[in-house]
């Protein structure tokens, strides 16, 4: 599964209902690329539905200027 | 399509290059047992260099660690997912990877590898090469290593690694590491003979135990050690 959105126009035919097309696409004009890792474990569509969820909390993320602060989920740094 | 002969070379560069950053800071290669953190750091900073943090630097540009990739775990990510990477100019940072908080050590770093190789050969997509992505990790890497199983040193170079698999096979090769074969190569013998078992090399090596297995099982393992063991190692 493939998921990225970008300034270029995406001809008709190769438009899809994957709702992640439409969510990076909200997050244009800038190139926005999504590679999502899933775990094999579950099915497609439920992947693509909780990829949806992951992909929004980023998105309001972004918005808040790159801070989970108040938003009711909380991103940490990596520690390896 | 990428061939096993780019896959080993590159890996085998990028190898080199952990190892050029982890002695700079450092006085001497490390030993297998202290290399886990070498790998992580190492190749996140080469990749940050080919997505343009070095030259940032170099140029002089205010916050330049901005170039780079910001890592984040996020505790609340559903389980069906493992991790995304994200090319996007937000506020402060342009690319980000994002790992499940409820992943195991292993897994964790097996994960961020495979979103870092992401990372890197997106970067590649957008100038050169047309790489797409692969979602499931244990079906593509199944699948890839697989493909190699009829296969001895011969006509390896004309055979093609589906571009969604480069990826998780990239990441694998790059977790155990190329330049200590010889070392977990001893391992496994000892592991065939049933004085050690497989979960105890996997955390030597603090790599999924699944992912050392198939990758152990097939013939890849042994066809890309072949590759390394003629590497000149400095």
């Amino acid at each position: 599964m493939e998921m990225q959105g970008n300034n270029k126009k995406i001809p008709e035919s190769k438009k899809t209902e994957n709702s992640l097309d439409s969510l990076s696409a909200n997050f244009t004009p800038d190139d926005v690329k999504f590679m999502v890792g899933l775990n094999y474990k579950f099915s497609v569509e439920e992947c693509n539905k909780n990829a949806e969820n992951t992909i929004s909390r980023f998105k309001a993320f972004s918005d808040n200027g790159d801070s989970s602060e108040g938003l009711g989920f909380n991103y940490t740094d990596l520690n390896i | 399509m990428p061939s096993f002969t780019f896959l080993t070379s590159l890996v085998a560069d990028i190898a080199k290059e952990i190892d050029k950053h982890y002695v700079k800071n450092n006085t001497n290669s490390p030993p297998l047992e202290n290399y886990h953190l070498a790998i992580i750091e190492g190749f996140k900073h080469f990749v940050e260099c080919k997505l343009g943090k070095e030259d940032a630097i170099r140029w002089g540009y205010p916050n330049p660690e901005h170039y780079g990739i910001r890592t984040l775990v996020d505790s609340e990510m559903e389980p069906s997912i493992l991790a995304i990477y994200i090319k996007k100019p937000t506020k402060i940072y342009k690319h980000h990877i994002i790992i499940n908080g409820t992943l195991n050590k292993c897994w964790t770093r097996f994960t961020y590898v495979k979103e870092l190789c992401s990372a890197f050969l997106n970067h590649y997509s957008d100038n050169n090469i047309s790489f797409t992505e692969s979602t499931n990790y244990r079906g593509s890497l199944t699948n890839s290593i697989e493909q190699f199983n009829k296969y001895d040193s011969a006509g390896l170079d004309n055979e093609e690694i589906e571009p969604d698999m480069f990826a998780i096979l990239m990441a694998t090769e790059i977790m155990i590491p190329p330049k200590y074969r010889s070392y977990t190569t001893s391992l496994i013998e000892k592991y065939n003979k049933g004085y050690i078992k497989l979960y105890d090399i996997a955390k030597t090596l603090l790599i999924p135990e699944y992912v050392l297995a198939k990758h152990i099982e097939s013939n890849f393992y042994s066809l890309s050690t072949a590759v390394y063991d003629k590497t000149k190692w400095d």
